[in-house]
């Protein structure tokens, strides 16, 4: 059985840096072996995007710290940016996937 | 170079580019299947944008901005196609194709010798500094002029970006990031010398609520409708003597969907072009990081961390809506901003809102002094920017009186006006070493003026 995980990256314009952070995490799912399915998102869409979609994760380069209307574990993008610490966020979203 | 300029006028800026990045990738060890796919993701992005997206939206606008030139006498001849044109364009010179590497060993040598304590992972933005030096070659007709205008913003950004560090850090909450990104850091000078102004009249003790506003305006957060909206705008003021005819109201909205769709559409080739470099951006980022760690390194970024700050998006979308008027108002502008407003106002707020430490009445002043500047440089440039274009082998279409223009912001049409004066360009590489050097030395003394408020324990971490 596969692990799989939906996710969506989200930044503010939905360009620059969540394009980095998205290729970085498909990436870093694939060494896992997770079949990711991660989309792109605005911050500014944000509340729709969540309420329409069906989300197991979000990766966020405009800060963890947002008002959703549906309960999703919310994860710092930075790490993916900077190299930095994307061992431990990586370890928090493959366990997340493990207990789908 | 002119092997190098011949070979890029018969295969054009969307193939030059791909081959550089992946000749690059290949020395770097990426396995040559990932090469290729980014390569040709870079390809696809690139032709998206300068072969397909801008001249639709260009002939698109080219009647309505004629008959509104010509007719009704309203001066915005340059119309703003968004700024990844001006990427596009800045990495297929030939200043572009070595920027990557020329910046990575400036940086390095700079960390080296202690003058900046930033190591920029963030390789798609050095763009900035290849637009604005090949601006200065193609102006000037000098290469060295070019690099060295390029080296210049570079060095300028590395230096404002240590400066406004602890600032930024405390402010947008990401520790161990600067921002040395040329739009980001657009409107810094005149945040810094507004500051000092504003403080001495009061004006920082003012409150207004931010998400009041932010919940009241919304709605003009989203560029496609704000874009939709302008160029309907556009529309009824090219064709008014006909606006009673119903087929001229059929022509001013499908004005405003292609405008939309335009808007909504480059983002998306954008991406195509930033996850081609994602390829080459991993492997560097991964070689950087590891030799920054021996030391205590800020990662250099992009803005786009910064803009999603609720207080940025308030001061953001006020002046988002100012900017509407000003751009048919403002004196001696030309430049019609369209695919940039919903971009422009973002970035350039981000300095203004960190230096009045939130204070949404101060930052959207000076915001709104930094757009119209922006609109006044992007009005002066644009026609060495569409001059640039053709130089690099794109053929533009026959427009009428509208014309290609380009979204200067004040940092970099201040470095371009310095980058086309010799003896002013090499004073300030000089000017901005010896900052550098001072900064090293005593950091308190710059943080001060871009409104942080240093703590005694900050004295010893910049050592």
């Amino acid at each position: 059985m596969t692990k799989s995980l939906k996710g969506l990256v989200l930044c503010a314009d939905g360009v620059a840096t969540s394009t980095i952070v998205l290729v970085s995490i498909r990436e870093a799912c694939e060494e896992a072996g997770i079949q990711a399915n991660f989309q792109q998102g605005r911050i500014a869409d944000v509340q729709a995007t969540i309420e329409n979609g069906n989300y197991d994760v979000i990766v966020s380069n405009a800060g963890t710290d947002l008002d959703l209307p549906k309960k999703v574990p919310i994860f710092n993008g930075v790490p993916f940016l900077t190299g930095i610490g994307k061992e431990e966020v990586m370890e928090q979203i493959k366990a997340i996937a493990d207990k789908k | 170079m002119d092997i190098i300029q011949n070979f890029m006028k018969i295969f054009g800026a969307a193939v030059l580019l791909p081959i550089i990045i992946f000749i690059f990738e290949i020395i770097l060890g990426t396995k040559p299947a990932k090469a290729l796919r980014s390569a040709i993701y870079i390809g696809v992005g690139l032709a998206g944008l300068v072969t397909v997206l801008n001249p639709f939206f260009l002939g698109l606008m080219s009647k309505p901005i004629t008959d509104m030139v010509v007719q009704r006498g309203i001066q915005l001849p340059y119309l703003d196609t968004g700024w990844a044109l001006l990427a596009a364009v800045a990495y297929s010179t030939t200043i572009g194709a070595i920027i990557i590497p020329m910046g990575i060993i400036i940086n390095v040598i700079m960390i080296g010798i202690k003058f900046t304590d930033t190591l920029i992972l963030d390789l798609w933005n050095f763009w900035h500094w290849a637009f604005i030096g090949s601006m200065v070659y193609y102006t000037t007709g000098s290469y060295i002029y070019g690099i060295i205008a390029a080296i210049a913003i570079e060095l300028f950004l590395l230096w404002i970006g240590d400066v406004t560090a602890p600032q930024f850090q405390k402010f947008f909450k990401l520790p161990g990031i600067t921002i040395p990104h040329a739009s980001a850091q657009g409107g810094i000078i005149v945040a810094i010398i507004f500051r000092w102004i504003f403080e001495k009249i009061g004006l920082t003790k003012i409150n207004v609520n931010s998400e009041t506003i932010r919940r009241k305006f919304g709605i003009f957060g989203d560029s496609v409708v704000i874009g939709f909206f302008v160029a309907v705008l556009i529309g009824v003021i090219a064709w008014f003597p006909e606006i009673e005819q119903l087929t001229t109201w059929s022509r001013i909205l499908a004005l405003g969907m292609g405008t939309g769709s335009f808007i909504y559409l480059y983002p998306k080739a954008t991406t195509a072009l930033l996850e081609g470099f994602a390829a080459l951006s991993e492997k560097v980022r991964s070689l950087l990081a590891k030799h920054g760690s021996k030391r205590k390194i800020n990662f250099g970024m992009d803005g786009a961390l910064c803009v999603g700050n609720p207080d940025n998006i308030t001061v953001a979308l006020l002046t988002m809506i100012t900017t509407v008027p000003l751009i048919f108002f403002l004196p001696g502008n030309r430049f019609l901003m369209m695919a940039d407003l919903g971009v422009t106002p973002f970035f350039l707020a981000i300095t203004a809102v960190a230096v009045f430490n939130g204070n949404i009445l101060c930052a959207y002043i000076v915001n709104v002094i930094n757009v119209a500047i922006t609109l006044l440089f992007s009005s002066a440039m644009s026609p060495a920017f569409a001059n640039l274009v053709t130089n690099i082998g794109t053929k533009l279409p026959d427009t009428g009186a509208a014309m290609i223009g380009a979204d200067i912001r004040p940092l970099h049409g201040i470095f371009y006006y310095i980058g086309l004066q010799p003896v002013v360009l090499v004073a300030s590489v000089v000017v901005i070493l010896a900052l550098m050097y001072a900064r090293s030395k005593n950091p308190a003394v710059f943080w001060k003026l871009v409104g942080y408020k240093a703590e005694s324990k900050d004295i010893d971490t910049n050592k």
